[in-house]
């Protein structure tokens, strides 16, 4: 049985962990005060503030009514449960809080809220979504879950009125990306990959998500099957969880894309090409991920089907014969992977991607990407001349030209640029005509390198350029409709 | 074991519920609680038929049962599968799917017909299988170390020398 000063010392201790943690927060709160672009970041930084502060004022109650030492399993009870508050909010606010300690750079920044649009798009209709971007090691992308669904759940699970106000907050994801690659646009074409999977987390009115619904039918096709009836139920386990990580990997490979556009299954090809699994010549250790070929491969396939929809047969026969030869040149260095994926996780698979197939532009709905078409030739031409393709000119001349000019509310000589057409446009081009290099004289090599790192930062700058008008639109368009000029007169009348 | 995603995050609550799912029992077999007591540690049963009936999916999906899955909070097959493995890490008198649909038909029963009642008592079978059952499972729980995990885009590289 503890002593009423043991039980104070376990009690100071645990509140003191909180303190600390409340002070780590207040840190946070102030170091990034300036950066009014971090908005999941703050809205983070709040709800584990909450959190924190209900922690405390639950341990402090708890200790008001720990039961009498005559109840010693009661008493036992309680206080193994206040260090088990202290413990959970601890670890999961801490954890947090090392997810935002190092936010993403000047150099991602102008990517950063094109992304984030696009992940408010996908996830779930009755939800808001923040994307926190994270540069990280290693060289890797990958989506956390929600941050804020399991600290409402622990809270929620113990009674707290704060679990509302975390679960009414927007769903906040962390993003990691490679730091080494911060400023690379082209590569972050990835990107779309780790923001599909929100797509397939969506829940339906039984609780079931998308990628399970999506999947599930092709599943129980199989298990009727022969190849099934004769598995034992721990091998069936085994090929449905492998069947099922292997398809989410594939659909958000296949969503990516549709998203981003065609050089995401270039930017894949690079990053995956570097990697020693490129070559394996079986996939019989991968369990979460797919067979790298058998990735390309397929989005191989799927660019079959998406060039023509993006207007590979009209017009601009010259542009896109480049990114096609671009696209046949990857094609051909992917390593045959049919005799790499076994029989029955790929059949499972294939079931279950023919469904996403049919479904995915609905999934996707204004998150595709549509626009090649139309922007490749202005998109090149301008990187062409040097100059920044940031924006398309509507109209060079006024209408009343000779004349005195005749102003049109609401009349654009300019709209900026698809973000997703300048970085697709600009790695296609950079392919097409920088392929030959690693032939080069070892001298050029470090030459060749620096040439890409300045092409990436003209990529860069111009959708910096391109989301400062697209912003400058929306924000005239406000105004507009805010009519300050008639209310201006009415004042002054 | 599954190494995506919160997993760690999962495991820790389940920890906390099954702490306050023990101090609800022992409070019920004493029948001292202070009012609205209960209902609060009540609510940590909710998530806990979640971990049950999450390993039952499981188990209903890698057999030849033709059940229907029971909605649960896991995000899906994924966390579905942790549930179960920690089932069975925890409970050692369960070793295959059948014995898992089994076992935690009756604890979701027993679970249910305990928050119908307002909590009012824990007696006869009911009492018998907390006791034997469920606190023994509760107790493990309460002890999980957890981890965490994120989704990736592609899988780690073995090490190689």
């Amino acid at each position: 049985m503890e002593g009423a000063d043991a039980v104070e010392a376990v009690v100071d201790r645990c509140l003191s962990r909180l303190f600390a943690l409340e002070e780590d927060i207040g840190g946070y709160r102030r170091e990034f005060s300036e950066r009014e672009d971090l908005l999941g970041t703050h809205l983070l930084l709040r709800a584990l503030h909450l959190a924190v502060a209900d922690a405390q004022r639950t341990l402090i109650e708890e200790l008001r009514a720990l039961p009498p030492p005559s109840e010693s399993r009661r008493r036992d009870l309680t206080l193994r449960l206040i260090q088990r508050i202290a413990s959970t909010v601890e670890r999961m606010v801490g954890q947090r809080l090392d997810f935002i300690a190092q936010p993403h750079g000047r150099e991602f920044d102008p990517i950063a809220d094109a992304y984030t649009r696009l992940a408010r798009t996908l996830a779930d209709e009755t939800d808001e979504t923040e994307v926190i971007f994270r540069p990280s090691e290693p060289s890797r992308y990958a989506l956390s879950s929600s941050l804020l669904d399991a600290l409402a759940e622990s809270l929620r699970g113990r009674g707290s009125r704060v679990a509302n106000e975390l679960k009414s907050m927007p769903t906040l994801v962390v993003l990691r990306y490679p730091a080494a690659d911060e400023a690379n646009v082209m590569q972050h074409l990835l990107v779309g990959h780790e923001l599909a999977h929100l797509a397939l987390r969506r829940r339906d009115g039984d609780g079931r998500t998308l990628s399970a619904r999506l999947l599930e039918p092709s599943y129980d096709s199989w298990k009727r099957g022969e190849a099934a009836e004769n598995m034992s139920e721990e091998d069936r386990g085994h090929v449905f969880d492998r069947a099922y990580n292997w398809f989410l990997e594939l659909a958000c490979d296949h969503l990516g894309m549709l998203m981003v556009g065609p050089a995401f299954f270039v930017a894949l090809g690079e990053h995956s090409a570097l990697r020693p699994s490129f070559h394996a010549p079986s996939s019989d250790e991968y369990k979460t991920h797919p067979h790298t070929a058998w990735r390309l491969g397929l989005l191989g396939q799927a660019l079959e089907e998406l060039l023509p929809t993006l207007g590979e047969d009209e017009g601009d026969g010259d542009r896109w014969s480049s990114v096609r030869s671009v696209i046949e040149a990857s094609r051909a260095s992917i390593p045959a992977w049919e005799d790499r994926v076994p029989d029955n996780e790929r059949k499972i698979v294939e079931g279950g991607m023919d469904a996403l197939r049919s479904q995915a532009h609905s999934i996707l709905g204004t998150a595709r990407y549509t626009n090649l078409a139309r922007d490749l030739g202005l998109v090149w031409d301008k990187l062409d001349s040097g100059m920044v393709p940031a924006e398309r000119v509507c109209d060079r001349t006024s209408s009343t030209e000779g004349g005195s000019g005749h102003w049109q509310r609401g009349t654009r000589w300019s709209d900026p640029v698809d973000w997703r057409s300048i970085i697709n446009v600009g790695y296609f081009r950079w392919l097409s005509t920088n392929r030959t290099w690693p032939e080069a004289r070892l001298e050029d090599w470090r030459a060749a390198d620096n040439e890409r790192r300045k092409y990436v930062a003209l990529l860069r700058g111009s959708v910096e350029l391109s989301e400062f008008q697209r912003e400058a639109h929306e924000l005239a368009e406000q105004l507009l409709s805010l009519d300050l000029r008639s209310r201006e007169s009415n004042a002054l009348g | 074991m599954h190494e995506r995603e919160t997993r760690g995050d999962r495991y820790e609550n389940y920890a906390l519920f099954a702490s306050l799912a023990l101090r609800l029992f022992d409070t019920l077999r004493a029948d001292s609680a202070r009012p609205g007591s209960r209902d609060r540690d009540g609510g940590a049963l909710e998530p806990l038929r979640d971990l049950l009936n999450g390993s039952r999916n499981r188990a209903i999906r890698v057999s030849n049962a033709s059940e229907e899955l029971v909605p649960a909070r896991a995000q899906g097959p994924e966390d579905e599968l942790a549930d179960y493995d920690l089932l069975l890490r925890l409970n050692h008198s369960l070793h295959s799917p059948t014995e898992v649909r089994g076992w935690v038909d009756t604890a979701v029963d027993v679970l249910v017909r305990l928050e119908q009642s307002g909590w009012s008592h824990l007696g006869g079978t009911e009492a018998q299988f907390v006791e034997d059952e469920l606190e023994p499972f509760l107790e493990e729980l309460a002890q999980l170390d957890p981890d965490y995990g994120t989704e990736e885009l592609d899988e780690p590289e073995p090490l190689r020398s």
